[in-house]
């Protein structure tokens, strides 16, 4: 075929093809016979190659089709012709209450083998009665497919389709496609290439050759091509927006699959389609789309469609209703850029998040940089950050729970956002009303809830859940040894005289446990629960317990191998007061190789604590205490020690292998000495 | 140095926080306060007694290991930022 050839031509030789291939191919209409050859050329020849099977018919559409179904009952293929698809609504009874429901409403599968053609769509100037798409009035009939007529597309495939499955078809022919050329062949023209996306060539897919990924996705049946690739070569050529158009040839029931990947990446995706507003293909795409990639979709889908109304005689006001290559180039060169406020992943241990307040109104005008909402996890209450600046709209109220990658609101850019100087944004605004210092964190109690109870806060709904996913997820055993604290009392007062500042037990147990990594490889890593897999740090990421009151905080001491004592206790000081303002930052808490649980408070014995999921082992360190206890030489003593325990997962770690580890850091602690750790 | 004395207000806050000193008279300003009983957390209380009782606030960057090495050594922080708030 050449890339010439029109497709009026081009659907002439598919009858003629298929006249010549299906000695049981019937075609029934009005006018269709030579010398007319139809309304609109499409069936010349036929009728005098198959003066028997080529009939023209009286005016009655309904008529026409109820035969075409009484001879598909009894075996032949038909195809009909309504001249003006204006006029399916004459035949819907025959299709949809006859044709369409003999396939199986008697008990065994009846193929039906017809097809329906009808010229459709406007802007000829034909006025109501003959310039409507009524494509979206047979949507949803049971057995009932549709198809529509499109320049890259073979129709053939169409009428095969149809007669083998033996389902009736409907097959919409845009009247403006007949004089219009087959664009069949890989180069459209000097800008697009066209390309095949399943492999039945259902989905045809038109790009810009040699350009990037596309700013839009247009999705349009056959009748919108010339006016969606007009529109996509002028955005192209003006704004330099590179825009991709897939094409169906069947509209329904309509597969989504091959190009779901396509919607998932575009920036903006539009569907256009000449059926007037109000129900129709779009919309029932547009829901499928949400269905499959809801949280996926970069931006809402935007609908293309007449307004619903009469389509006017009048040629000006008929163009100025439909939609025209104007209205798709409008859409995609003023389409408002989207920008989606994503939650990124904040840590390694929750796989879930609590949006806990908007900072702005939804709505509101935001700056790029402003912080819009905190979100909370399990260990800290974070800003989220707009990338640009324009009108915020919220997708999700505050108190949902958020997973990463889920889109909790949209930055429209607006011409006013765009050139927008014209003072702070209430973002901005609102973040300097804070209190100084930050929000406080939350204590573990919030608001009262209905019915006198009292509802936990955010954080603590937080902490609550990977407390409850340890207990339910990690079979954990535990282990404690006593150790004297006589040897780190010694050191602890040397190195805080000598560096003249107040170091404390934590941290020397943070540097003590930190030197023992190599050895035990297996305690400081990441379990994957689905394949029971390990992946060991490079480093001591040692977690330490804080709660100064507002809440659990785990902050992260990195490399904790690399840094002297001093520089750990610097770091946990500054960690502390963090937890005490509520200025923790997530780049504090991370990742964790490990976590030693504090519970120094005077009396305590010693806890039991949780592994974090994710993690092997927890180590406890309990308050010092004193005993008396006899020397070699029988006197009595008072003797200072504590109690180091550690929770493992029994699963990763043997109980001989957890008290070798817990027995090496207590013989590590007990001989500890300034000149070997140093103090700086 | 060239602060002044601490006030008595500074030195009962301070005192509060030591659980080991069973003897107030005992007590002197350049004790490193570990050896008293303040710990890590210890330390967070005595911020925040000292913010509310001489109404100013630490930076992060103040609150060291070092400022909390002595009563002295915290005194010479809390008097400068008195003085910067005041």
């Amino acid at each position: 075929m050449s890339s010439q050839a029109r497709m009026a031509e081009a659907l002439n030789a598919t009858l003629h093809d298929m006249f010549a291939a299906h000695r049981r191919l019937v075609l029934l209409g009005e006018d269709i016979a030579d010398p007319s050859g139809g309304a609109f050329g499409v069936t010349r020849g036929l009728s005098t190659r198959y003066p028997d099977r080529v009939l023209s018919t009286p005016i009655s559409e309904g008529g026409i089709v109820g035969v075409a179904g009484g001879l598909a009952l009894c075996g032949d293929q038909v195809i009909v012709e309504v001249m003006f698809g204006d006029f399916l609504t004459l035949c819907v009874d025959p299709i949809v209450n006859f044709i369409s429901k003999s396939v199986s409403m008697y008990g065994r599968r009846n193929p039906m083998r017809v097809v329906v053609r009808c010229p459709v769509g406007g802007n000829r100037g034909y006025g109501p009665t003959h310039s409507q798409s009524l494509q979206k009035h047979l949507l949803g009939v049971p057995h009932l497919r549709l198809y529509e007529l499109s320049q890259l597309h073979d129709p053939r495939a169409a009428y095969e389709e149809v007669f083998s499955a033996g389902e009736p078809a409907v097959f919409f022919e845009d009247k403006i496609l007949y004089t219009r050329p087959v664009l069949r062949q890989e180069r459209v023209d000097d800008v697009f290439r066209v390309s095949p996306v399943d492999p039945a060539g259902n989905w045809m897919r038109v790009r810009p050759g040699g350009a990037g990924a596309p700013q839009r996705l247009v999705i349009a049946p056959g009748g919108l091509v010339p006016r969606t690739l007009k529109a996509m070569r002028d955005a192209l050529h003006d704004k330099g927006i590179v825009s991709e158009l897939l094409v169906p040839l069947r509209l329904f029931p309509l597969d989504l699959d091959p190009v779901l990947p396509m919607l998932a990446q575009a920036p903006e995706v539009i569907v256009a389609e000449d059926s007037v507003a109000g129900g129709g293909w779009g919309s029932d795409l547009a829901r499928l789309a949400y269905e499959r990639l809801w949280g996926r979709l970069r931006a809402p889908i935007r609908l293309l469609q007449p307004p619903c109304e009469v389509i006017p005689a009048a040629m000006h006001l008929e163009r100025a209703l439909l939609i025209q290559d104007a209205t798709i180039y409008a859409s995609l060169t003023e389409a408002p850029s989207m920008g989606e406020l994503v939650v990124p992943t904040l840590n390694a241990n929750d796989d879930s998040y609590v949006l806990l307040e908007w900072l702005v109104p939804d709505g509101s005008e935001v700056s790029a940089g402003d912080s819009v909402a905190t979100i909370e996890t399990s260990k800290a209450v974070t800003d989220l950050v707009v990338e640009e600046s324009g009108r915020l709209s919220w997708l999700l109220p505050p108190g949902s729970v958020l997973h990463p990658g889920d889109v909790v609101g949209r930055v429209t850019t607006t011409a006013a956002a765009a050139v927008g100087d014209a003072g702070p944004s209430p973002a901005a605004a609102a973040r300097r009303e804070r209190p100084a210092g930050g929000e406080q964190a939350s204590p573990a109690v919030g608001a009262d809830a209905p019915g006198g109870r009292i509802q936990l806060s955010a954080h603590q709904r937080a902490v609550a859940r990977a407390v409850s996913r340890s207990h339910a997820t990690i079979p954990a055993a535990f282990v404690l040894v006593k150790v004297s604290a006589t040897a780190v009392r010694h050191y602890l007062n040397t190195i805080s005289e000598s560096a003249q500042a107040s170091i404390g037990l934590p941290e020397v147990v943070v540097k003590t446990v930190a030197g023992r990594r190599e050895a035990f490889p297996d305690l400081f890593a990441t379990l994957y629960e689905e394949n029971l897999t390990l992946e060991r740090f490079d480093h001591a990421d040692i977690g330490v317990t804080v709660d100064v009151g507002h809440g659990l905080y785990v902050p992260v001491i990195r490399a904790a191998e690399n840094r002297s004592v001093h520089e750990i206790a610097t770091e946990l000081m500054r960690l502390r007061v963090r937890a005490a303002r509520g200025t923790m930052l997530e780049s504090d808490l991370g990742a964790a190789a490990l976590t030693l649980s504090l519970h120094t408070d005077l009396g305590v014995v010693t806890a039991q604590p949780i592994v974090y999921p994710g993690q092997i082992c927890a180590l406890s360190l309990g308050a010092t205490q004193q005993e008396l206890r006899l020397t070699a030489d029988q006197q009595v003593e008072t003797h200072e020690f504590f109690y180091l325990g550690l929770t493992y997962d029994h699963r990763v770690v043997n109980g001989r292998q957890a008290a070798r580890f817990l027995t090496v850091l207590r013989d590590d602690l007990e001989s500890v000495s300034a000149a070997e750790k140093g103090s700086s | 140095m060239s602060t002044v004395e601490p006030p008595k207000a500074f030195e009962d806050v301070v005192l509060f926080h030591l659980p080991d000193v069973t003897d107030p008279g005992a007590f002197t300003s350049h004790t490193p306060l570990g050896s008293l009983g303040l710990d890590s957390m210890g330390m967070i209380a005595l911020m925040a007694s000292l913010e509310n009782a001489f109404d100013f606030t630490f930076p992060e960057e103040d609150v060291t290991t070092a400022a909390f090495y002595s009563a002295d050594s915290l005194w010479s922080v809390v008097s400068r930022l008195i003085r910067h708030d005041g």
